[in-house]
């Protein structure tokens, strides 16, 4: 630490140590300086042009028509955001919510030091998340397809009837949150698995001295120790969970599904710039308007998320 | 004893786990080798076929499918480079050198970390029909150019491994700012690049959502939007030259993942990463 706040010794002919101005830092701010230009014009700049965009209604092609408030208006009120809104927390939380459960679970199983063949498991389970999303979608297009999908002709050869999985709203919704859940189990396994490996082993022999079962310990050892951990991943994968696009767009051919059951928020606005299987016309106003619905809810959430947090640190100290 | 009976338990719950999650693939090495009539019969065929290089000679010959992949590779490996490139020099920076408000700049690259302004498509798409960049693969290489995770992910290394004395050494024998960064900088990061490195050139090559908004022109595709068209077009009529390509799109990712197990885990382990 004193190294590291000790000021630069290299002597030069212009100055003295104590005076140094600011200019003869170049090279420091230099290297530095990318990402704060870079942010400035793609993070910040787009932030001031979209309040603009959001007042006006154009088709990306002709003249822009200015409209005042009434893109927010719509927003509110023409339903679309609020079920492309709806549609997001359905498929979160059948596919985040219980991911995140079922890992920890798994990475409790595969936690023993002496377990064979865990790092085989770990790979296996970490494979999906390393295949384009795309990929995915496409295949599972076909294993979940209603009349030659490999699923319903399993369940038929045991006697069960078909579900038309890719032509009901829930059908779809499911097969979007099995998507999510099979992409994402491995790496939640990986992040719990590490946060595990950091217990000490004798909290877990003092337990089992005392005569506590594995629930038991699981339970009073194993989730408090790895509180941290569980809220890092309950926030990372709340806000990429509120930004699913790809799965829903590539499963249903950029068309949403039927009745839109699918259309996400992100979706919502992709289709508003015309960017995907066209089926309304494009509005670049509204299509911001919902970005701004987005980035909302998105500061909520993370408002949210900061407030639990704070308010568990304090427990714990 | 005990011990064994509880292995056993476990494996009897992981092993169909793993095997449902092995599944989708095996699938897919099923359909891309099969023929369409073996797709849709009745029952399915459940074992590969030997119809691999017919699929694939028909998907060769139907688009320029080999074109989608050079291009893949080619901004894939040009974005990683760049974005480790800045990464690795900006954190170095960060954690290693003094200059007046270096604290309080990193604070405010920390911030933008929370701020969702990744969500605002139409005016960023804007900004790039303004520069004049669709139909070119600026778009995907200059925004992206400098990561504040990345930034943080190098300065967190650099504060662990790189040693200050050396610094001050090589500093003292007059060596210059990019010296520094080269001799000693680089190689106490080789693990946290070679980590961030693997990570990035992950999403770059599965990157889906902006190369689709701003390329247009058929030649320029990367996979993921060549993999969706083609799927679009034939996956009513030619399933198997869908799946063949789907299953060549996937396998430099599966091989790049298995060659670099240990840091992409480790990576992941660090608690670095995002989902």
């Amino acid at each position: 630490m004193t190294l590291m706040t000790r000021p630069r010794t290299r002597p030069s002919a212009r100055q003295t140590l104590k005076q140094r101005s600011v200019w003869t830092y170049w090279r420091e701010y230099l290297a530095i300086s990318p990402f704060f230009i870079l942010f400035a014009v793609f993070g910040l700049f787009p932030l001031v042009y979209a309040l603009y965009l959001s007042t006006v209604s154009w088709d990306g092609l002709g003249k822009m028509t200015p409209v005042g408030f009434d893109q927010f208006i719509r927003l509110f009120t023409s339903g679309e955001f609020q079920s492309a809104l709806s549609n997001t927390v359905v498929i979160f939380l059948t596919a985040q919510v219980p991911v995140v459960v079922a890992a920890l679970g798994a990475a409790a199983l595969l936690s023993s030091r002496r377990l064979a063949a865990k790092g085989l498991y770990q790979t296996l389970f970490f494979l999906p998340q390393v295949t384009s999303i795309v990929a995915v979608a496409i295949v599972f297009q076909s294993l979940f397809s209603n009349e030659y999908g490999i699923i319903n002709s399993g369940l038929q050869a045991v006697g069960l009837d078909k579900v038309p999985w890719l032509s009901t709203e829930w059908g779809t919704r499911l097969v979007v949150s099995i998507m999510i859940f099979w992409r994402s189990f491995g790496y939640f396994v990986v992040i719990f698995l590490s946060g595990m490996s950091s217990i000490p082993p004798s909290l877990y022999e003092a337990a089992r001295l005392d005569g506590a079962g594995s629930l038991r310990i699981f339970r009073s050892i194993t989730i408090p120790m790895i509180w941290p951990t569980i809220l890092f991943v309950a926030v990372t994968g709340t806000i990429s969970g509120f930004q699913i696009f790809t799965e829903p767009q590539v499963l249903t051919n950029g068309l949403g599904g039927p009745n839109d059951s699918v259309v996400t928020m992100m979706f919502l606005q992709v289709r508003y710039m015309g960017g995907t299987t066209q089926t309304v016309p494009t509005d670049l106003g509204f299509a911001t308007a919902i970005g701004w619905g987005i980035f909302a809810v998105l500061i909520l959430l993370a408002a949210i998320n900061a407030r639990v947090m704070g308010k568990r640190r304090k427990e714990a100290s | 004893m005990k011990q064994g009976r509880l292995a056993w338990l476990k494996h009897l719950v992981l092993l169909p786990l793993a095997g449902l999650f092995a599944f989708p693939f095996y699938w897919l090495l099923v359909m891309s080798t099969g023929r369409t009539s073996d797709i849709f019969g009745s029952p399915p065929r459940l074992i590969p076929g030997t119809e691999f290089f017919a699929n694939l000679g028909r998907l060769l010959e139907s688009v320029n499918f080999l074109q989608a992949f050079a291009n893949s590779a080619v901004v894939s490996i040009s974005a990683t480079l760049l974005t480790v490139a800045v990464a690795a020099l900006s954190g170095f920076v960060f954690a290693t050198f003094r200059f007046p408000g270096r604290n309080w700049l990193f604070g405010i690259l920390l911030a933008t970390m929370t701020l969702p302004t990744g969500v605002m498509l139409v005016p960023t798409l804007q900004i790039y029909v303004d520069l004049g960049w669709i139909n070119t693969y600026l778009p995907l290489l200059v925004p992206g150019a400098a990561s504040a995770f990345g930034i943080f992910w190098m300065r967190q290394a650099a504060r662990e491994s790189v040693q200050y004395e050396v610094i001050e050494a090589a500093r003292v024998d007059g060596a210059s700012f990019l010296r520094v960064f080269w001799h000693v900088g680089l190689p106490a990061l080789r693990p946290a690049i070679a980590g961030f490195t693997v990570f990035q050139f992950m999403w770059n090559w599965n990157e889906y959502l902006w190369p689709l908004l701003v390329l247009n022109d058929s030649n320029l595709y990367t996979l993921p939007v060549a993999l969706q068209q083609l799927n679009g077009s034939y996956g009513t009529s030619d399933y198997p030259v869908v799946m063949v390509a789907t299953l060549l799109a996937t396998i430099p990712l599966i091989v790049l993942f298995l060659l670099f197990r240990r840091q992409v885990m480790s990576s992941v382990n660090s608690g670095a990463v995002k989902g």
